[in-house]
């Protein structure tokens, strides 16, 4: 395997400026390590000096707030997608904890004729709804973009 | 200026090298270069971002392989892929054609 110091080097600062979830970021960065190195060893071939070569490869590559601003849209698509991920699994564990507070408080009549209860009731049933359908729309969104744009 | 003509286009022209089979990023912006005879010759990070679009929008898959110990993502089209690069081929080659009767077109100046 070709390394060489100026590509660990841009590798890192490619690491450093990149957005988006932990994991999307280092299949990005996984995906770039072996493109420069793929390119090395093709430089290599032709030009003989290591250094010149990696400083070819980087140049191709490209400036990393070049590289990084092309992948902004997709780093956002990522977490759009881990966001509505997140909300879509947090809802349970949200119909649960206000099942929980019913029952910690039986003496509130959520059937009576408390009108502030009541609108409570309504305001949470529509909550629920808007937070399924958001988390649902940016799953969709973030999974299949020509749906969404 | 390529790179600026370029963009309404590089998803098609990817989806067009990977219809030859699967290939890894690197293979794949080479193949564009080479098909284009170096005019295509765009920062090669910048050609990612684009599979990654794609693979998105479910026209191409790619998945992890290890090859001589080195992580490697191949890209393959999809049949959705392969439906829209039919599509796009179609509507390049009216448009090119409409622009290129235009511009051939022999115009005569009347004051």
């Amino acid at each position: 395997m070709v390394d060489h110091p100026l590509i660990d080097g841009y590798l890192s600062d490619l690491a450093a400026a990149m957005p988006g979830p932990a994991r999307w970021r280092q299949s990005v960065l996984d995906e770039a390590r072996d493109s420069l190195l793929e390119a090395m060893e093709t430089h290599l071939r032709i030009a003989a000096d290591p250094s010149e070569a990696a400083r070819q490869v980087i140049g191709k590559y490209g400036p990393v707030p070049v590289v990084v601003a092309a992948f902004v849209p997709e780093a956002a698509a990522q977490r759009a997608k881990y966001a509505g991920l997140f909300m879509f699994l947090a809802m349970p564990a949200l119909a649960e904890l206000w099942y929980v507070a019913v029952h910690l408080h039986p003496a509130i009549d959520w059937h009576g004729g408390n009108a502030a209860v009541r609108v409570a009731g309504v305001l949470l049933g529509i909550s629920v709804a808007i937070a399924l359908f958001g988390s649902l729309g940016s799953i969709v969104c973030a999974t299949r973009s020509r749906r969404c744009s | 200026m390529w790179a600026e003509a370029l963009k309404g286009h590089l998803d098609t022209m990817l989806l067009s090298v990977l219809e030859r089979g699967p290939l890894h990023g690197y293979a794949i912006i080479e193949a564009l270069r080479v098909g284009s005879s170096g005019r295509f010759d765009l920062p090669t990070g910048t050609v990612y971002p684009a599979l990654h679009r794609l693979e998105r929008a479910g026209l191409v898959r790619g998945s992890w392989s290890v090859v001589s110990g080195k992580r490697r993502r191949t890209y393959r089209l999809t049949p959705a892929g392969r439906r829209t690069l039919t599509y796009d081929r179609g509507a390049w080659s009216e448009f090119a054609s409409a622009v290129g009767s235009v511009l051939e077109m022999g115009w005569s100046t009347t004051r």
